[in-house]
């Protein structure tokens, strides 16, 4: 009997969470997608501008072992400061906003994609490097038709790994005034709100996996040639 | 008078920390149409010598003729295009498909897409793979042999007159590699490329080399036919090196135009016929089977050039 009647009392507060996040919706959808670009804007544009910095700088400790291990170091490092640290540290020095946000985010990308770039790159057997040499391409084309495509996979590797990150923090990011889905999440802590949680952590999921299937299907198509 | 394809003169390549030179004085004078073999142990100085003629490797001190111009003063890149560069495992470039790698130095000289296309499939022709089959293969779908063979179409596809090849037969079983060794003879035969090709294998360097580079220590020892070679090593180590006291290998290695007689008999069906480019060993089978004192002597067009006593045969052992 007991069980039964926390079966029935479950089913109600589904139903009544349900009918909650309905309301909500129908009654925010502008703002709800309001959020859900806005989420979308800063997480693309952090990725967009750690590729920026990621992939050239990548590309160029790759050629520069000193230099490599250096950067390697320091950016190793800065991965091990959570990403709501680095956050929070922003205020102090940016202050609170989108901009301030968006420097967070970035430095959060940066890491996966600077050293999955070195990684690319590095892992290039010297052979090739030297046949392509040997046939008579010039640095250019060796740079395009070689290096370039094999350090490829890797590369996305790393882009895939930080549009996942970026879009999970960009949540928590909305706590130093980045706006988005965070905003949500963050009301629905205050007022004690289950749909609010439900809704904004359902849509960052959906975003992050939208990510992975997008970025997973471009990387099929560049490793074609590493399966059977 | 066929022209001089390349030139060594005086060559030395020291690598920087190095205690010796890894290619010591080396002067040598390579024809147009000649197969040579570089042979010699590990870390002998072949690669070396090899890749200072594509400019892979700069040169120390000395200088290297290609065609009679010397190779520092031409342009390194389009200089590098007219020489077909093998190596072990073919080197080919694991994203791209075989027709994408045979294209490789075509596409980069500006070809049109028809020429590139109908090209590799001569190519793939040529080296007797199917291009329904192949073409658009990756590299890795393919075995060590047929990597190979990919490897030599695509150092073949501008028709480059001079062509490198270090030990691309190294990693290939020895069926496979016997096979492709016939078939780089075919190619060669027909199409006069100057090959060097580089080997740690005596047999091979013997079998393809029309004249054999003996390397050791980064020097040359003796640059000369197969046959002089094993019969007259110019000095211990060479002797040593092709065991010319050794009266199996030199069956192996030596050719049957090297102790042919010209014709005294009056030639019969009945005799056993050898090619001219046979090696003793299928010689000595021939007389074992055939029990005769005599073998005819066929060249490439099946006319009886000459012939060969038991008693010539048999003082090779001596
Ligand atoms: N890039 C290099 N830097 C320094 N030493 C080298 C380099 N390449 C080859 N050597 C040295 O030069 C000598 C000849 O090497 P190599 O030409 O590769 O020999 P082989 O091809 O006959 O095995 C060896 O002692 C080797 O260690
Ligand atoms: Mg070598």
């Amino acid at each position: 009997m007991e069980e039964c009647g926390l079966c029935y009392q479950f089913m109600k507060e589904v139903i009544s969470l349900s009918q909650k996040i309905i309301a909500y919706l129908s009654a925010n959808m502008t703002t709800y997608l309001q959020a859900v670009q806005t989420h979308l804007m800063i997480s693309i544009q952090a990725l967009w501008i750690a590729v920026m910095i990621g992939i050239p700088l990548g590309i160029f400790c790759s050629r520069n072992e000193k230099f490599s291990k250096y950067v390697t170091g320091w950016f190793n490092s800065l991965r091990i400061i959570p990403s709501l640290a680095i956050l929070v540290l922003m205020i102090p020095l940016m202050g609170t906003g989108k901009t301030p946000a968006l420097v967070a985010l970035t430095i959060l990308a940066v890491p996966p994609i600077l050293i999955n770039t070195i990684a690319g790159f590095a892992g290039i057997e010297a052979s090739l490097y030297e046949t392509a040499k040997g046939m008579g391409m010039d640095e250019k084309q060796i740079f395009l038709k070689i290096e370039w495509p094999l350090a490829l996979p890797l590369m996305l590797t790393g882009v895939r790994t930080s549009a996942v990150e970026v879009s999970a923090s960009a949540t928590i990011a909305a706590y130093i005034g980045a706006g988005g889905l965070g905003n949500i999440v963050f009301t629905g802590l205050g007022l004690n709100k289950a749909e609010l949680l439900l809704i904004g952590g359902v849509s960052v999921a959906a975003i992050s996996i939208g990510a992975e299937l997008i970025l997973g299907t471009v990387q099929n198509a560049v490793t074609k040639y590493q399966r059977d | 008078m066929t022209a001089v394809a390349v030139e060594f003169k005086n060559v030395c390549k020291h690598f920087p920390e190095a205690e010796v030179n890894a290619v010591s004085h080396v002067s040598l004078k390579i024809n147009q149409g000649e197969f040579i073999t570089i042979l010699g142990t590990s870390g002998s100085g072949k690669t070396t010598l090899m890749k200072m003629v594509n400019r892979l490797h700069d040169i120390t001190s000395g200088d290297i003729f290609f065609f009679g111009e010397n190779i520092n003063s031409l342009p390194v890149v389009e200089y590098r295009r007219k020489i077909g560069y093998v190596v072990q495992q073919g080197g080919l470039f694991p994203h791209m498909t075989v027709a994408e790698n045979i294209a490789v130095v075509p596409h980069i000289l500006k070809w049109d897409k028809e020429k590139i296309d109908a090209r590799v499939d001569e190519l793939l022709e040529m080296v007797g793979l199917k291009k329904e089959l192949y073409k658009d293969r990756y590299p890795r779908q393919l075995s060590g042999g047929q990597q190979q063979r990919i490897g030599i179409a695509r150092a073949m596809a501008s028709d480059p007159a001079v062509m490198l090849m270090d030990e691309p037969f190294g990693a290939i079983d020895a069926i496979t590699r016997e096979n492709l060794q016939d078939e780089l003879l075919r190619i060669q035969k027909a199409l006069h490329k100057t090959i060097l090709f580089v080997t740690h294998d005596i047999s091979e360097a013997f079998k393809l080399g029309d004249r054999v580079i003996v390397m050791h220590e980064g020097k040359v020892q003796q640059f000369d036919t197969p046959d002089r070679i094993m019969l007259h090593p110019a000095n211990d180590f060479v002797a040593k090196f092709v065991s010319a006291d050794d009266v199996m290998k030199k069956l192996q290695v030596l050719k049957v135009h090297t102790i042919m007689d010209g014709l005294s008999i009056k030639t019969s069906n009945q005799l056993a016929v050898a090619h001219v480019d046979d090696t003793l060993e299928t010689l000595l089978k021939l007389f074992m089977t055939s029990s005769t004192q005599t073998v005819l002597v066929k060249d490439d067009k099946d006319k009886i050039v000459g012939e060969v006593s038991w008693h010539r045969l048999s003082a090779i052992a001596s």
